[in-house]
């Protein structure tokens, strides 16, 4: 059983973070909230979504798991007013999702929840460094990169955050003080540098964007975990994405 | 693409005239054989055989030009020789059978055929009058038709190389024809054919579901003879081919991105015609890329090694492949296929290397059979993806760094770390 009433624009931004990784993907239910955890194809990179009982209006809801496709559930949401409240309500006996905004309401039929990939399991790493930058300058920090080249270099130091990238014919250098970011710490001694391809981390900067805050935790070639809190609660989205290196062939 | 082909034909007058003022036996342009030599020959040998009324079996064949589009070319493909049975008559025009013939050959069977013209609208396929009709119909068959031309001047022997479409035989306008047998229409292509509600893709992935391959689709599409009624229209030879290899691939890949991945590293491998495919299969999600390698003596390198790469990644590609054109759709609709049958999706990289024997175009429908044939040969299996560089990397000529170099999947594959090798 699952029944909830949400903002619009949380749940559309929570979807739409899952489905740039993952087109079909287990929903889990419980009594405090629901969450997906999501691995892409290429095994790269992974998202994990919270969203927890008090970030919505109503929620009521017995442990259970759902298959589903979540990019077209995006799809159907994705046009709901700015702030309109959107009830979702699990329909068990037609095996379907029905999403409820004012008067139009859609439903979907949910997937073989056995045809799914199974849920992928979270590399136990220890990140030295944990910067917290405001959403929209994480945003254009990516922005200014993918006009360089198609990677992004997170550097930090006892200084603070760089941000770089760099082309044939040009380079991109964006350096935040630590003074500057909401939050900074890095263990002693440590001096942490890791590249990511920018195919992920613009689509993610897109979830981000009108977050107040990003976590960014960062080690040494090293995945990164990238955190928001998406909702008005405890809600967060959570990446992690694994690291380009530069030996080639 | 225009220009494309524009600068495409330049080079053939200019080649030709080149080659004609060092009377074909100096061979300066490092080719194995004179081409021009070879069209005389090819001349002498069927100028007996044109005449200004034909009467023969023929394939169930037409062929539409795209030059002045929407304004078009258009007629059916016309038999210059007679043949013992129906197998014989439709090979002359289904490239499915071409598979392993020679240069030589291939341009033999070629050169057997007329190609008819008349000048038409493309938009009158949805409204034909009785001859166009006849013609639409004529490409429905699976056997041969029997037709009568009459043609305002004797057929005149231009024969040109096409890069995308098979090589074009001798053409005359046409003054009279019309269509002296029945045809056989298979039940699931007529239910199509009347049906003016269904759109273009779906009809084609239906009889591609069916069986009917590519090249009997390209010919009833190019003939307007699918879709919905008020959008059916003539469709140039080798647009239709691009197209109908596209849309399939398309339908295709939507299935596709639900199979899980392969987990070892595969390379099929096949040469033809001068021709060399490697085709190196990664575990990943379906992306491809096509590396199209013409090495000196080939037809598009101009005396040095010419490398392109186009790239259709995850999300799929919005733009034409305008580096590589038909080559690129002609090569991925049967790796998609293979994926489909196998029930496994991949992250493949096709390397097409080009040696001199290749001297003359014959269409993509070499880079389709090359593919398939390479494809249902048993593949080689690697744990890493270097042990497959490697081997490939001794399979290939032309140094492998320049292959590396402009591959976006060797780069991303090789650079990319997986969250997999963090586990602790």
């Amino acid at each position: 059983m699952f029944k909830a009433l949400i903002n619009g624009d949380v749940i559309k931004n929570a979807l739409m973070g899952v489905s740039i990784l993952s087109n079909d993907v287990k929903m889990n239910f419980n009594d405090e909230g629901i969450y997906i955890k999501a691995v892409d194809d290429a095994n790269v990179c992974m998202v994990s979504l919270n969203l927890k009982k008090d970030d919505f209006d109503y929620f009521d809801a017995s442990s259970s798991s759902i298959g589903l496709n979540i990019k077209t559930a995006y799809d159907l949401l994705k046009d709901a007013k700015k702030g309109e409240p959107i009830e979702i309500e699990l329909l068990e006996k037609d095996s379907k999702i029905k999403f409820s905004m004012g008067n139009l309401s859609y439903s979907l039929v949910l997937l073989n929840i056995d045809a799914i990939k199974k849920e992928p399991k979270t590399p136990k790493i220890d990140l030295p460094v944990e910067a917290v930058i405001n959403g929209e300058d994480f945003k254009k920090a990516v922005k200014a990169a993918e006009k360089i080249s198609d990677y992004i270099i997170f550097n930090a130091d006892n200084e603070g955050l760089k941000i770089s990238s760099k082309g044939n014919m040009r380079d991109m250098f964006l350096s935040i003080p630590k003074e500057e970011l909401m939050k900074y710490s890095i263990k002693e001694g440590n001096s942490v540098r890791s590249m990511f391809s920018l195919e992920y981390v613009s689509e993610i900067a897109k979830v981000f964007t009108n977050q107040e805050d990003v976590e960014l935790h960062i080690g040494n070639d090293f995945p990164i975990l990238m955190k928001s809190n998406i909702a008005k609660h405890e809600g967060f989205i959570e990446y992690l994405l694994a690291p380009r290196v530069e030996e080639g062939y | 693409m225009q220009n494309n082909l524009k600068l495409s034909r330049f080079l053939q007058i200019y080649n030709e005239r080149y080659y004609s003022e060092r009377k074909g036996i100096c061979l300066q342009c490092g080719r194995r054989k004179c081409p021009i030599l070879d069209k005389k020959l090819i001349s002498n040998s069927i100028t007996d055989l044109l005449s200004k009324e034909i009467h023969n079996f023929s394939p169930p064949g037409i062929f539409v030009g795209w030059v002045g589009y929407p304004k078009i070319r258009l007629g059916p493909m016309i038999s210059l020789k007679s043949y013992k049975n129906n197998k014989e008559f439709h090979v002359l025009d289904y490239p499915a059978e071409w598979y392993g013939l020679s240069l030589d050959n291939l341009i033999e069977y070629r050169t057997s055929l007329v190609r008819s013209e008349s000048i038409t609208h493309a938009d009158l396929a949805k409204n034909p009058d009785y001859n166009l009709k006849n013609i639409q119909e004529l490409t429905l068959s699976t056997i041969p038709v029997y037709m009568e031309a009459e043609f305002l001047k004797k057929p005149r022997l231009n024969l040109f190389f096409d890069p995308i479409s098979e090589p074009l035989p001798p053409s005359a306008t046409i003054k009279k024809f019309s269509l002296e047998s029945n045809i056989s229409i298979p039940a699931d292509v007529e239910k199509i054919y009347y049906d003016t509600d269904l759109n273009t893709v779906n009809g084609l992935y239906f009889l591609y579901t069916r069986g009917y391959d590519e090249y009997y689709l390209t010919k009833i599409f190019s003939a307007g003879t699918i879709g919905i009624r008020k959008k059916r229209r003539f469709v140039p030879t080798r647009w239709a081919i691009t197209a109908v290899d596209d849309i399939i691939a398309t339908k295709i890949k939507e299935e596709v991105r639900y199979l899980p991945s392969i987990d070892e590293f595969l390379v099929f491998s096949n040469t033809y015609l001068g021709n060399h495919f490697e085709i190196l299969f990664m575990p990943g999600p379906f992306e491809f890329e096509n590396i199209e390698c013409w090495m000196p003596g080939s037809v598009w390198s101009f005396g040095d090694i010419i490398i392109t790469s186009e790239y259709d990644p995850e999300k799929g590609r919005k733009t034409y492949a305008r580096l590589q054109g038909g080559g690129y759709y002609a090569a991925r609709l049967p790796i998609l296929d293979k994926m489909l049958n196998k029930g496994k999706k991949a992250r493949v990289v096709c390397f097409r290397e080009i040696s001199d024997e290749y001297y003359i175009p014959v269409g993509v429908w070499e880079v389709r059979e090359n593919v398939k044939r390479a494809l249902s040969n048993r593949p080689l299996k690697f744990s890493s993806l270097e042990e497959s560089l490697s081997y490939i990397k001794s399979k290939l000529k032309v140094d492998f760094e320049k292959y590396f170099r402009i591959s976006v999947i060797l780069r991303k594959a090789t650079t990319q770390k997986v969250l997999s090798s963090f586990d602790r």
